[in-house]
């Protein structure tokens, strides 16, 4: 973190402006920018060592020369046109995101191969959780809804704890601390509800937005479709928030927890971010538990048809 | 008030003043409910979801002001140079 440097007469201050003055010029170091060690810090340097540029000598001494010449560019920023023009496209977080899908196949193919009618331990855990899906499904939606909308919103409840849960393990990142990954997420859910009301009843969907007296639609239209543009936005703001909030604040607390120990400097991490993490655990429940509620609820708003209600238990 | 000094203010109140009306709305809504199951206690599953979404959802107001609160501190100029240029009070 920046220190600020003590000024005991004009002249320390003004060389000490003057250091300052070009430390800040192009980026701002504060608690919301700082970059902290994780695993996936790798992929942007094995990506320098594949696509960056090279003169002829460093190509020959061998791709472990390569990869600490990517490492050292990649402390001090300078990465090959090619690397940032593909990291633009496939960031840290993408890779995050790609490794947690991978898991959750891994986990899912692994309970269903070779199914028995009388389960054993991990098919029965994928078939509790299915269960337990539906049923939430069925509860927020009704049954003929929610046995049709189980598997969107138990693929939505599943993936963003994984992705929430990256966050807690060490060295890993979360993707959805980046706007961009919870932003797409709420389109998805926005994007369904809009199919899926079309699809269900047709161009009529559109009389959705005019309210209840037909001859106020000039008011209702606009305040409804506001309403919901309002959505997605809310949902990917209010993810983004969670779990940015939680990891930076673990982050913070594992900054923190480093003790320097007498004169020779030993450092003692001790693990001050453990209750956090916890909180962290259930915060990712709760996030990824909220937005599926959500996701529930605009649904069968939008795919009930006139006369059957929503859905009640 | 210089507009710094302004700015200041707001990214260290933003928050808090957000959070003191959410934590009174969610005090609220947490009454209601633990009298609900306490009068209905079959009925504790469904309040208890209930709930929760009701608490995220005013909770989600309270991180609206801390998006505020990150864009707007992006925007505070560094402290030395504040300093110097206002000549050192």
């Amino acid at each position: 973190m920046p220190e600020l440097p003590q000024a005991h007469n004009q002249t320390q201050l003004r060389t000490a402006e003057a250091g300052a003055a070009e430390a800040d010029a192009s980026h701002e170091e504060n608690i919301l920018t700082e970059r902290h060690p994780t695993v996936l810090n790798a992929y942007p340097i094995v990506l320098e060592a594949f696509r960056g540029r090279f003169t002829a000598r460093e190509r020959e001494a061998g791709f472990a020369r390569r990869l600490t010449i990517a490492a050292e560019r990649a402390e001090r920023g300078e990465l090959s046109p090619a690397t940032q023009a593909t990291l633009r496209w496939v960031d840290v977080n993408t890779v995050a995101s790609w490794i947690m899908m991978a898991t959750l196949v891994v986990l899912v193919r692994l309970g269903t191969r070779r199914m028995k009618a009388v389960p054993g331990r991990f098919q029965s855990i994928w078939e509790w959780t299915y269960q337990t899906l539906e049923g939430f499904a069925r509860n927020m939606m009704g049954d003929g809804l929610g046995q049709r909308f189980a598997p969107l919103l138990g693929t939505f409840f599943l993936y963003i704890l994984f992705l929430n849960l990256g966050g807690i393990i060490p060295g890993f990142v979360s993707p959805t601390t980046a706007l961009n990954t919870t932003i797409a997420l709420a389109l998805c859910c926005f994007l369904a509800v809009q199919y899926y009301g079309f699809r269900t009843r047709g161009l009529r969907y559109v009389m959705h937005f005019v309210g209840e007296p037909w001859w106020l639609f000039p008011i209702n239209v606009p305040i409804h479709v506001l309403g919901e543009l309002a959505r997605p936005l809310s949902l990917s703001v209010r993810l983004f928030g969670n779990i940015f909030g939680e990891d930076t604040v673990i982050a913070q607390l594992v900054t923190l927890g480093v003790i320097a120990i007498g004169a020779r400097g030993l450092v003692l991490p001790v693990p001050v971010q453990f209750p956090m993490l916890l909180f962290g655990i259930f915060g990712a429940f709760v996030q990824a538990l909220v937005f599926t509620m959500l996701a529930a609820s605009y649904l069968s708003g939008a795919v009930v048809t006139h006369g059957h209600g929503a859905g009640e238990h | 008030m210089d507009y710094a000094v302004a700015l200041a203010l707001a990214v260290g109140l933003g928050v808090p003043i957000a959070v003191i009306f959410a934590s009174t709305a969610q005090g609220r809504a947490t009454v209601a409910a633990v009298e609900g199951i306490a009068r209905q206690p079959e009925a504790a599953a469904n309040i208890r979801a209930s709930l929760l979404l009701g608490l995220a959802l005013i909770e989600s107001l309270v991180i609206y002001c801390l998006l505020m609160f990150i864009l707007l501190m992006g925007k505070l100029p560094p402290i030395l140079e504040y300093v110097q240029r206002t000549g050192g009070r």
